[in-house]
């Protein structure tokens, strides 16, 4: 029990209530779980990941890598949260992780205990690339599920997620990253050229490292600057204040990602803004020291226990030592020395420290130790002394080891600029010797970086950097940045840093501590050859953890280099992507979830499918009517009924999938005969004809019928699922390869519904319907074209025959559409009209031998299903020179054949393989498929489409439709892909 | 090559692990080789391992210009399987999968190989029809394949969203149970070692800048440390194929894209199998280190920045979160991209070339992770015979001009 | 993300617009020998580096233009309709 509640520091008096484990704890309303939980002595928050070694809190910020807990249960546990950044709110839950029972009594600590009798550890880096090989049967059974089973951290929710996530598009010209005294100064000077601005901040409260500082009388007008500047910034009408948003990604184009953290119905915002400039005052993070046990809880970096008692009012222990090798550590020593707690030690690796930091120490009566070093942290679960050492002249060994008490270390191994956004996109950071850290140094075009982001940890001068940018990101947007207050006390930003990667001594130093690696892992991947800084990383698996590494990649680095014997400059940095911190998935959604994951596109009809009780089923985009159940029926029933009715008396079905597309100009007959196999200039006006498109590779693409509404005017249709991309296809054509074609085309698939009308009584059902229209086969003999009115609406008529029924598809404009079928449908009463869904459609093509995308799936050519002879001779089209290869005609070749099952009761299934042998096993000769499927109820018999290797020459062999997945064997005729009507007398009559 | 095992990791712990063998030698390269491979990734490093072992050719040298193992070796999503469409394509997979399942012995080196099962589901009557007719066939070629239904998918993946209101129902899904995962970068490092422990000179940061040719037959590259001589050259090279064509005038059917693939934070095991759905275009599986892995679609653009745009890996998020609606609250921690070197057919080109002496193995496109043994075996027997091991010959470039292309676009199992 | 700057539109995301591929094809004569047709078919340049392809707006006015990005750092220097050409516009 080492930390307490301390003063006020910043936040208010208002009290919370929450619990850890169950226990109940208290807090204050701006409190973060982090500085709750050690407000209330809390040290132990959860265990490690490989060693089960004991975390605790190690920083104030996104860089979190030991106090990693699961806020909340069941649906809205949130697992892996970084506890420095949770706000505690009334009733909060709060669960540590990775350790069982408690984090102070875990039983897989025992990981950590062979670590504790061998020198070096048995699960040293890439150990499991090394053994759990034999017996190898035990890598599948036992091995791994035991290495899986200890895996992870928290433990993730297994109910869906009930929480409202946004996505939001914004726009600006000046986006601004980080809220500190850099980026607020940017902020409110560029918003005061009336330039749009939006300027995000990962905490509640903007201001950056002015939080770290006392909330004293002497730094008061420093407050009043920060509060002022926040509430200009915030009254502007130009500026979005985004806070609590993580911006974890910046993409060509100068597109910002953010999640931003909400309260009320919805959880978090996905926001993505499209800025002109973007100004990155993203700050620095302090990185840690390398020594012996230095992951033990409350051992932290030295700026975050500055922030813990001076902002949030939380000591982080009754007696404080500090570790250095550079001047900013010491003023935490100071504030706590201040504050009245009692500060046992500064150790400082550097022989001089300057003179007013060692009279900082004299007069607050702080024992420094200069050229030394903490060669380990001491205590069971937390620390409570160190062992410290003389460091040699040369830095390679220590002596002189000797104890000094503490219950908190604060460490600080020198400043991390976060130069992540910027490098984001390829250009890797350079390496700056005298402040040791990678800056961005070359700036992306349209990006500037300021301040401690780019090494100037210098108050005034980050501020100068930051007005500059602003002042340029405007001028080149052609807007004057304003004039604004600087901040009126300065902090120097020289840290006189002298780098020490790890403490010359032995013990189990971390680099990472989240995945504990170990500086000597580090050197293991050194001698192993794993040189690079991306094989170290993968072989070590260090920086991939949740903290990305933040704390640990330059350390890592730096003792890279050491092994190798090269500057850390050459060693490099492995490549900075986004998200420069983990977002939750759910964001991304937002609110296109479940039926909003797709649009669902509808035909003007589909309330009267619903009404009439269909069962619908997806077609692409759509929800097609499958099948219009009566009382009792299943879906064979009702489409084998279905398909009977029609084709006996008539039946109505809705094509408004279809894509339709009207072509028009003086060379329209001479583009569709380019595009389609078949000529369709010699189409007479008033007649329709079926047509196939060929890729450029000469596959079939895909086909449709279109009619000739005039010399120079057709309307095409298309596959449903080929709509768009046929027009695409179109329009290419037209701009690209034939410029010189005089034509336009244009989409109409949505202003025409459609339906078609088939059966005996199909003449008679539109005849009664529109008898303004002569339907007789003299005036309207098939493939004939009508165009006609009714109540307003306007209607082309089609007679054109997919179910091999006398038939005819009605186009009507789609604000009429309901009522033309309608019109129909009550005209068809007298002749037992009933509506068909897609099943339905499907048996009757399937009999009629027609095919669709099921067998046109990309892969067939027009010999495949008998259709090279509709390929004219007399003119070029697309695909016409590659469907000669000899790969694409020859005999072999899969050919479509109709299926009949020689036992009629037994049904034929799709995706059967067609084989000659009657119990088909592994090795037998693949000579087909089965594509398509139905009950027939005219042959009364169940019948299929297939494709067989040179099947048109083997009409009556009988073969065998294998399906072993479920171990049948179905005997099949092979027949004519013409079931019914072969000599098209129905739909000619 | 000093073995590995656990008893010498006991001893090597005793020494503070400070003495372990380096993994291979950093040798400076020779004047001259037998055969050199260009490209240090899976399938380059596959191909120097099987060349030494089976054919006895070691006077061999693997040049890459970056470090072992860092292009899409180093990035994809880990899936290994072999229920493709059609015989000669499940045929080369399949036999890939064989060697899969020796190979941490064969290698002596733990390349954690998973044979937790791969589903590929149906959202749709057609998806449904389509599995259908892929696990028939595979079973007529003896690779294993069940075809469930909703009920049966939930049993094995019981956190899916199994309802059949939502706008891409589960329908049912293809079951591999001998399909799995493996460590990509095991996988490398293990052939890498290999083919090193037989001699087989590794050499790194070396850039080819240059095939040199005289009179129609390869001689040597030009690299950034020097000419190096070779009667066979190899180009392994992925998604900088065209690039390497390119040096001799060649011109594949190749287009470069990006692919981009990305890791949740480490979560306790919550998934056990691999999830893949074309529909909604991703596809997941949980490491051993408890990451969500999951991969996306390609961009439609060519892209040589190994770094794709964000809204693909949105609509793989959405899709994730469709499938698995808990996932909302996990995180994203890493995503990244590679370079695919997409065919026509999404099937790979192992070939001879017009030029003697220059061999090609490229176009795996998104899938070839699963391949990396398969291909390094047979294009080691095209080159050690000069002439197409059996089950790469259906793979020649000449397929375009023939015709016969293997359109496997469906079982490929990834977005284009 | 990559914004295209379309001559109707002005600048928008990618996201707006669909892929078509190489535009530097040139295509054969109708009765070219099928040597010429399948290179025109399937062969590519593929370039790291400048790569001049088309790009349909499709979801804008749909127009279809013609793009010069490199495809490594997907900069984009020229944009135009399909039969201008970056060379002639410097």
């Amino acid at each position: 029990m080492s930390g307490f509640r301390h003063g006020a520091g910043r936040l208010g008096d208002a009290q919370l209530n929450f619990t850890f484990d169950g226990k109940p704890m208290l807090a204050r309303a701006g409190d973060t779980v982090a500085s709750a939980l050690l407000a209330n002595g809390v040290e132990v928050v959860g265990r490690s990941f490989k060693y089960h070694r004991p975390r605790g809190v190690t920083s104030s910020g996104p860089e979190e890598a030991g106090a990693l807990v699961t806020i909340g249960a069941g649906g809205k546990a949130d697992p892996n949260a970084r506890a420095t950044m949770e706000p505690v709110t009334q009733g909060l839950e709060v669960f540590s992780q990775n350790c069982f029972p408690s984090p102070k009594f875990d039983l897989m600590s025992v990981n950590g205990l062979a670590g504790a009798i061998l020198p070096g550890s048995l699960f040293s880096a890439g150990f499991y690339y090394k053994t759990f090989m034999w017996p190898a049967a035990l890598w599948y059974k036992f091995y791994e599920p035991s290495i899986r089973a200890a895996a992870g951290m928290g433990v993730p929710p297994k109910v869906a997620d009930p929480d409202i996530y946004d996505r939001i598009q914004m726009f600006c010209d000046v986006a601004v990253v980080g809220g500190g005294s850099a980026g607020l100064s940017a902020a409110l000077s560029a918003s005061q050229s009336g330039l749009r601005v939006v300027i995000f901040d990962e905490h509640n409260d903007l201001g950056g490292q002015l939080l770290n500082e006392a909330n004293s009388d002497q730094n008061a007008d420093l407050e009043q600057w920060r509060k002022d500047t926040i509430a200009a910034l915030e009254a502007a009408d130009n500026v979005t204040v985004l806070a609590r948003a993580v911006c974890w990604g910046r993409f060509d184009g100068n597109m910002l990602a953010a999640h931003q953290s909400v309260d009320g119905k919805v959880r978090q915002n996905y926001i993505k803004v499209q800025a002109k400039k973007i100004i990155i005052a993203a700050g620095a993070i302090e990185r840690p020291l390398v020594f012996g046990n230095n992951d033990k809880p409350n051992v932290m970096l030295a700026s975050a226990a500055r922030r813990m008692l001076n902002h949030y009012g939380t000591a982080t222990g009754k007696m404080l030592a500090v570790f250095t090798n550079n001047d900013s550590a010491y003023q935490t020593a100071f504030d706590y020395s201040d504050a009245g707690i009692k500060v046992s030690a500064v150790v400082d690796s550097r022989q001089y420290p300057s003179e007013a930091l060692v009279d900082g120490c004299m007069s607050r009566g702080i024992t420094l130790h200069t050229q030394a070093v903490v060669t380990e942290a001491k205590g069971w679960q937390a620390v409570r002394s160190i062992e410290i050492a003389d460091l040699a002249a040369n830095g390679q060994s220590v002596s002189n080891r000797r104890r000094v008490a503490c219950d908190v270390l604060a460490h600080s191994g020198g400043w991390t600029p976060q130069v992540q956004m910027a490098a984001h996109g390829g250009k890797p950071p350079i390496y700056d010797k005298t402040i040791a850290a990678f800056v961005v140094g070359d700036q992306a075009p349209d990006t500037y970086s300021v301040g401690a982001a780019e090494g100037e940890n210098g108050l005034l001068a980050g501020v100068a950097q930051a007005l500059e940018a602003a002042k340029a990101a405007c001028a080149e947007l052609g807007g004057t940045a304003g004039a604004v207050t600087a901040p009126p006390q300065d902090r120097d930003g020289a840290t006189n840093i002298v780098p020490l990667w790890s403490v010359p001594a032995k013990g189990k130093q971390l680099v990472d501590i989240q995945h504990d690696v170990t500086a000597a892992d580090v050197v293991q991947s050194h001698s192993e050859g794993f040189v690079s800084v991306e094989h170290l990383k993968r072989y070590t698996t260090l920086g991939m953890a949740n903290d990305q590494g933040r704390t640990s990649n330059v350390n890592a680095l730096a003792i890279m280099a050491e092994c190798r014997g090269v500057s850390i400059a050459e060693a490099g940095t492995t490549r900075f992507r986004a998200p420069i911190a983990p977002v939750s998935m759910g964001g991304f959604a937002g609110r296109e979830i479940g039926k909003h994951f797709k649009p669902v596109r509808r035909t003007p009809m589909q309330e009267w499918h619903e009404k009439a009780g269909a069962v619908f089923v997806q077609a692409g985009m759509y929800m097609r009517p499958q099948y219009y159940p009566q009382a009792g029926e299943t879906i064979d029933d009702a489409y084998e009924r279905e398909t009977e009715h029609v084709r006996k008396k008539v039946g109505i079905c809705d094509v408004t999938s279809l894509g339709k597309i009207e072509i028009v100009g003086p060379d329209a007959a001479e583009f569709l005969d380019r595009v389609y196999i078949n000529m369709f200039s010699t189409l007479k006006v008033g007649k329709a004809r079926y047509g196939v498109m060929l890729r450029e590779d000469g596959i079939v693409y895909d086909d449709g019928t279109t009619s000739r509404f005039a010399e120079d005017r057709f309307f095409m249709t298309t596959t449903t699922a080929k709509a768009g991309p046929v027009m695409a296809y179109l329009e290419r054509c037209l701009e690209i390869d034939w410029p010189e074609l005089k034509v336009r085309v244009s989409s109409v698939s949505e202003r025409w519904g459609a339906m078609a009308v088939a059966g005996p009584d199909a003449r008679a059902t539109l005849t009664a319907a529109f008898p303004s229209v002569d339907f007789s086969n003299e005036a309207f003999p098939f493939m004939g074209v009508v165009h006609a009115e009714h109540n307003g609406a306007k209607l082309v008529i089609l007679r054109i025959s997919f179910s091999g029924e006398m038939a005819y598809e009605v186009y009507a404009t789609s604000e009429h559409a309901t009522d033309i079928w309608q019109t129909v449908v009550d005209a068809g009463q007298a002749y037992d009209i009933v509506p068909y869904g897609l099943e339905t459609l499907g048996a009757l093509r399937i009999e009629k031998g027609h095919v669709t995308g099921a067998e046109l799936d990309g892969r067939v050519t027009l010999g495949d299903v008998h259709m090279d002879g509709m390929a004219s001779k007399k003119k070029w089209f697309v695909g016409k020179n590659l469907k000669q290869r000899e790969g694409m005609v020859h005999p072999d070749r899969p050919q479509l054949v109709g299926l009949k099952s020689v036992d009629p009761r037994t049904p034929i299934s799709t995706g059967s393989i067609l084989v000659t042998e009657a119990n088909a096993t592994a090795g037998a000769d693949k000579q087909g498929w089965v594509s398509s499927m139905t009950y027939s109820p005219e042959l009364g018999s169940f019948i299929a489409l297939g494709f067989l290797r040179g099947g048109k020459d083997r009409i009556g062999e009988r073969i065998y439709a294998a399906y072993p997945v479920k171990g049948k064997n179905v005997e099949v005729e092979v027949v004519s892909n013409h079931f019914v009507d072969p000599t098209n007398d129905r739909v000619k009559g | 090559m000093k073995k590995y095992s656990g008893f010498s990791l006991f001893k090597h712990s005793l020494s503070h692990h400070e003495n372990w063998q380096a993994a291979w030698r950093s040798p400076q390269p020779k004047k001259e080789y037998d055969v050199i491979i260009v490209g240090g990734g899976g399938h380059g490093l596959a191909t120097a391992y099987y060349l030494a072992k089976v054919h006895g050719i070691t006077n061999v040298a693997v040049l890459e210009k970056g470090y072992l193992g860092g292009g899409n070796t180093a990035r994809n999503t880990t899936i290994v399987r072999s229920n493709y469409l059609w015989d000669e394509a499940s045929k080369l997979y399949d036999h890939s999968l064989d060697l899969w399942k020796d190979l941490s012995q064969d290698l002596n080196y733990n390349v954690m190989f998973s044979q937790r099962g791969v589903l590929n589901l149906g959202h749709n009557l057609q998806d449904m029809r389509d599995i259908e007719r892929r696990v028939n066939a595979n079973r007529l070629n003896g690779i294993d394949g069940v075809v469930l239904n909703t009920a049966e998918v939930k049993e094995i993946v019981p956190i899916i969203n199994d309802s059949q209101d939502i706008r891409y129902p589960v329908l049912g899904a293809s079951w591999q149970a001998t399909g799995g995962v493996a460590r990509h970068d095991a996988v490398a490092w293990g052939f890498a070692r290999g083919a090193d422990s037989f001699g087989v000179d590794l050499i790194q940061q070396c850039e080819v800048l240059d095939i040199v040719t005289e009179e129609g037959a390869v001689v040597g590259v030009k690299t950034n440390q020097g000419f190096i001589g070779a009667k066979k050259v190899a180009c392994v090279t992925a998604g900088n194929s065209g690039v390497m064509a390119a040096m001799v005038g060649l011109r594949l059917p190749i287009e470069s894209r990006p692919l981009q693939a990305l890791v949740s934070e480490p979560i306790k095991p919550i998934i056990d199998t691999v999830v893949m759905s074309n529909a909604v275009h991703a596809y997941v599986s949980q490491s051993d280190k408890g990451d969500l892995v999951i991969g996306a679609g390609t961009d439609s653009y060519n892209g040589y920045g190994q770094r794709g745009s964000f809204n693909i890996v949105e609509h793989t998020m959405s899709a994730i979160c469709e499938l698995f609606p808990m996932f909302s609250r996990v995180r994203m921690n890493r995503a990244w991209g590679g370079i695919v070197d997409t065919c026509p057919d999404a099937c790979p080109i192992i070939s001879k070339t017009s030029v003697k002496g220059l061999f090609f193995n490229c176009g795996w496109g998104t899938g070839g992770f699963k391949a990396t043994p398969g291909s390094g075996n047979v294009f080691a027997h095209t080159l050690a015979h000069d002439e197409a091991h059996p089950l790469a010959a259906p793979f020649s470039i000449d397929r375009f001009s023939t015709g016969h292309l293997i359109d496997e676009h469906g079982a490929a199992g990834v977005a284009h | 993300m990559i914004r295209i700057n379309c001559p109707y539109c002005g600048e928008r995301e990618h996201s707006e617009f669909t892929y078509g591929e190489d535009a530097t094809r040139t295509t054969p004569d109708n009765d070219a020998p099928m040597e010429e047709w399948n290179k025109f078919v399937y062969e590519r340049d593929n370039p790291a580096g400048e790569h001049i392809e088309y790009w349909h707006h499709a979801f804008g006015c749909r127009a279809w233009l013609k793009v010069q990005r490199n495809t490594i750092t997907h900069d984009i220097s020229w944009v135009g309709l399909p039969h201008e050409n970056p060379e002639a516009a410097s």
